[in-house]
């Protein structure tokens, strides 16, 4: 367990010595942060609530929406990307640990350095200028808490069978940006899917989007109470459970064929 | 004789291309019927190393010394035979073989590009589990050759190129593996730095009867670390034998070359070949198995005033070129 552990205070390392990187995601975000609010305002304007959702719970929507969009911004697709176009991922091959637990030790180490760098003045410059971004109860908040942890496994994996994919086609061209954005809309990250025509929203409870950002946000903001929750997180582990399998297979796949770049 | 830490059996890697053909008309080819390519990188190598060797596993570029490399460390699959790395196979024990295994890539680094090189060492540290007693001690004796300790709170980043490279020596000894690959470590460095690492092979070598298997294009390399040498083509091994074997049956011959003190002479001599060089200077080609050189200088000398002498060694460089010219005939 050590390397692993060891892996998320280097990523935080380096996280630390790119400062003014952070300082221009720190920006956007709040520039985002205000934009969706001032949204959220004007289309509330005259109206006592939507779809149950009254103005001051689609505020905290919102913000939230903005934090889980910072926890789930998972590197694995991207290093196994360059790794495998320059050739590097043979170094990682040799090494006696399993390469894709490092890989998910760097991605929680991102999570602690966005925790600090990101989320934490995220939350304060919300509380002071926008709504205190507060749970329905603290039922609500572990609920939401335990899916959140089950959102990440599922985008995780999504991302690492992505990743997996270049080690054979080497470049899937703008396939892995049109699931981010598929991801971003379908999953009700900017507007909540009760907002999309009724077929839709039908059609959504099938696929794992909705349990991304969606799910965990309405348990939040006490959409979602317990009972259905449970529920949900009962669905959140089934596509963890699919995913985690297609991962397993298709890694096996690429362990057998490997294909290194470069002399 | 020690049993093969290394034994390489018929190992071959086939890759598949697919070839592009152009134009428009081309592109619509290649969607529904690619043409497909099969290149043999590695075709039945065989070869069994045993402990403490330091062997030269060299070739020109592309045949086939990388590939063989990384079948050797697991990161490739060969498309047939086998190869077993301290009795087991890199095909399904790979973590536990890497654990034995230092690699050096010389045109990869195993380093964290924006962490002090001793951030990347700590991680190493924890990966290998060395613990740490064992850790400050070879840290310590790694340092007293490569001296990494002059640049081992620098990002690597600012490392210049040989720094870096002996930073990577230093990541891939740290566990103190028995067997070493080596791809390359010294491409691009300079003569004092190229010396340092050859120093630190030998040393390691010598110390703790590491294997170390050296893949290089500089022949200085090879004269100085390694006794047998295995020459790859294409694919297939042109040649493996003791580094003097190879030079022996090769040239077979050594050159003397004479300067008299009179202007008029006329050598013969049954046992060399003797060519004039001008202003007084002469080529005697001859067997060292025929004649020493001594006899040959002591014959001249008899008859002629010698000025002054020089005996010229076999070039390693002649000896590998006109290997590689004469298994590229073979291929034609």
């Amino acid at each position: 367990m050590k390397p692993y552990l060891y892996m998320i205070k280097i990523k935080l390392l380096l996280a630390l010595s790119y400062r003014y990187e952070v300082f221009i995601t720190f920006i956007t975000q709040i520039i985002l942060l205000f934009v969706s609010s001032f949204f959220w305002k004007a289309a509330y304007k005259g109206i006592d609530s939507v779809a149950m959702v009254n103005e001051r719970q689609m505020l905290i929507y919102s913000v939230i929406s903005i934090i889980l969009g910072n926890i789930f911004s998972i590197s694995v697709e991207d290093s196994i990307r360059q790794k495998v176009r320059k050739g590097n991922v043979a170094v990682d091959f040799l090494k006696p640990v399993n390469i894709f637990y490092m890989y998910f030790s760097e991605d929680i180490g991102n999570v602690v350095t966005s925790v600090v760098q990101q989320i934490i003045p995220i939350l304060i410059v919300s509380s002071l200028f926008i709504v205190v971004p507060a749970p329905a109860s603290a039922v609500h908040f572990i609920l939401f808490l335990v899916s959140v942890c089950c959102s990440y496994l599922i985008m995780w994996l999504i991302s690492a069978i992505f990743g997996l994919f270049y080690f054979w086609v080497i470049d899937i061209g703008p396939l892995g940006e049109i699931k981010n954005y598929m991801i971003l809309i379908l999953s009700g990250s900017f507007v909540p899917v009760w907002l999309f025509p009724p077929i839709i929203q039908k059609t959504l409870v099938f696929l794992p989007f909705v349990y991304i950002y969606q799910f965990p946000i309405s348990v939040f903001i006490g959409k979602t109470s317990p009972m259905p929750a449970l529920t949900g997180i009962a669905v959140q582990a089934v596509w963890i459970l699919g995913f985690g399998l297609l991962f397993g297979k298709i890694k096996r796949h690429v362990e057998k064929n490997i294909m290194v770049q470069g002399g | 004789m020690q049993s093969a830490v290394i034994l390489a059996n018929n190992l071959s890697k086939e890759f598949i291309t697919t070839k592009k053909s152009s134009g428009l008309r081309g592109a619509v080819k290649n969607l529904f019927k690619p043409e497909k390519t099969v290149k043999r990188a590695v075709d039945h190598v065989s070869f069994e190393i045993t402990k403490g060797e330091i062997v030269g596993y060299i070739g020109p570029n592309g045949a086939g010394k990388s590939t063989t490399i990384k079948m050797m460390c697991g990161i490739l699959n060969p498309t047939g035979g086998n190869v077993l790395i301290n009795g087991m196979s890199p095909v399904n024990q790979r973590q536990k073989i890497v654990m034995d295994l230092g690699v050096v890539f010389g045109q990869r680094s195993q380093l964290y590009w924006d962490l002090p090189l001793g951030e990347s060492f700590e991680l190493l540290r924890r990966i290998y589990l060395v613990d740490r007693a064992k850790y400050e001690a070879n840290l310590a004796e790694l340092d007293r050759i490569l001296n990494v300790h002059e640049f081992i709170d620098t990002p690597v980043r600012q490392l210049s190129l040989g720094q870096r490279m002996r930073g990577d020596l230093a990541a891939a000894m740290l566990h103190s593996p028995s067997v070493l690959f080596l791809d390359e470590p010294t491409i691009g460095l300079d003569v004092d730095v190229k010396y340092a690492i050859r120093k630190f092979i030998k040393e390691i070598n010598e110390k703790y009867q590491t294997t170390v298997i050296l893949t290089t294009h500089d022949l200085d390399d090879i004269q100085a670390l390694c006794k047998r040498i295995i020459i790859i083509n294409d694919g297939i091994i042109v040649s493996d034998s003791p580094l003097e074997e190879l030079i022996e049956q090769e040239l077979g011959h050594r050159l003397l070359i004479v300067e008299l003190s009179a202007g008029d002479f006329h050598v013969t001599h049954p046992k060399a070949e003797i060519t004039p060089l001008g202003s007084n200077r002469l080529q005697l080609k001859f067997r060292k198995d025929e004649i020493s050189a001594a006899a040959l200088i002591s014959d001249i000398s008899a008859q002629y005033q010698i000025r002054d002498l020089q005996i010229k060694e076999a070039d390693i460089n002649d000896v590998i070129r006109q290997i590689y010219a004469r298994s590229k005939a073979a291929c034609l």
